[in-house]
């Protein structure tokens, strides 16, 4: 049997693939899409396609995630719109790159090596963020939402013409946004990622916008990379609406499931597992990449269970601390609004 | 690959931007019926 033009058996991978993904998003406030493209390349489609269609289901999670932090207030659009056009050129020139390397017939092999090492770095610091956390947990100074780091406010004494009075009242240079939006895009353009993972960090660091509005802002980032994006790719027509559909009904409801969740659970207590899967990820596009090489397809297989073994476990530790918390703390009231993610 | 027209391209994004919102409010009503009800019978586990 055939639905979304996929066989059963895949269209219950993608909606279960995008309900993890779903859960990571509602809980860590990342797209979880750096796990999606990967996920495609090991299932065998050629990289624009899982780039393409990767960059199709960003735009549809943004556009949910940007609806939740619209109703709480959490969104500076000026600087969004602002940030657009860097967007739209970073992602034209990360399509183009990745084009270029697929008349090459390089891509798969060059943007999964790119994904084994962001990955791994990623993976990285949030372990050792993790680790460092576990070790120091009283030492920690409480960190006030309204307040900017140091680093973005050294940015902002550089008065570099024009500059442009953000929703908050504070100023930027329309430099230093546009320089933003340009680099982010191309991550986003040629990994199929919404970027959430350096947008948000740049938000807050180089144009130095309060810790809450950056994430809301950050998602509406992702969401105009995801739509340009979806759009560039699409005119080549390699995005797959099976694949960005199931995905999409997985991720929906695990968005929901994970905001939820932060209510009950300490992230601190989970981070670790985030950074192992995403260590573990690392692997598994690597063993991808060896299965390719060496035309093994044992590694394939191991690939694919590391992906989806990691994502399984860590979704599990989730819920289960979530569950866990729920039982033994009960709530008085209601449970906490869904649409507050970090 | 398929090139394909800037308008069919322009109308796969605004499907996705349609699927996303009906799922958004989808899920959302469902949250608001049974949500609640969820939360107690995970309390009472």
């Amino acid at each position: 049997m055939v639905l979304l033009g996929l066989s059963l058996e895949l269209v219950f991978l993608f909606v279960s693939f995008g309900f993890m993904v779903g859960v990571f998003f509602g809980f860590f406030g990342m797209g979880g899409s750096f796990l999606v493209t990967p996920a495609l390349l090991i299932l065998g489609y050629p990289a624009p396609v899982a780039i393409g269609s990767s960059m199709a289901f960003v735009f549809g999670t943004a556009v949910i995630a940007t609806l939740k932090h619209h109703d709480v207030g959490e969104v500076d659009y000026k600087l969004g719109a602002l940030m657009f056009v860097g967007i739209a050129l970073g992602i034209e020139a990360g399509s183009m790159l990745v084009f270029f390397l697929e008349a090459l017939g390089h891509a798969e092999v060059v943007v999964g090596a790119v994904y084994v090492l962001l990955l791994a770095g990623i993976g990285l610091l949030f372990t050792r963020s993790a680790i460092k956390q576990g070790s120091d947990d009283d030492g920690d100074e409480p960190v006030d939402d309204d307040d900017i780091p140091e680093i973005a406010k050294r940015i902002k004494s550089y008065n570099i013409p024009p500059m442009v009075t953000l929703t908050d009242g504070s100023k930027a240079s329309l430099w230093t946004i546009s320089g933003v939006g340009g680099g982010v895009g191309v991550v986003s353009g040629f990994l199929g990622v919404g970027g959430g993972f350096i947008r948000m960090p740049a938000i807050y660091y180089v144009i130095g916008i309060p810790l809450a509005a950056a994430v809301g802002t950050s998602l509406f980032g992702a969401l105009m990379s995801g739509a340009v994006g979806a759009f560039t790719y699409g005119l080549s027509g390699v995005i797959d609406f099976g694949v960005v559909t199931a995905l999409l009904i997985g991720s929906a409801l695990g968005a929901r499931i994970g905001s939820a969740s932060t209510a009950y659970v300490d992230e601190s207590d989970v981070t670790i597992y985030f950074g192992i899967m995403l260590l573990l990820a690392s692997l598994a596009v690597a063993f991808g990449e060896l299965a390719n090489w060496l035309e093994m397809p044992i590694f394939d297989t191991v690939s694919f269970v590391l992906l989806i073994g990691s994502s399984v476990f860590v979704t599990a530790v989730i819920l289960y601390y979530g569950i866990e918390a729920v039982r033994e703390q009960p709530r008085t009231t209601n449970p906490a609004p869904t649409g507050s993610e970090r | 690959m398929l090139e394909i027209s800037a308008v069919q391209a322009l109308l796969i994004v605004i499907a996705v931007f349609i699927e996303a919102v009906v799922l958004y409010v989808g899920y959302g009503y469902l949250e608001d019926q049974f949500g609640p009800r969820f939360i107690r019978a995970i309390e009472n586990l």
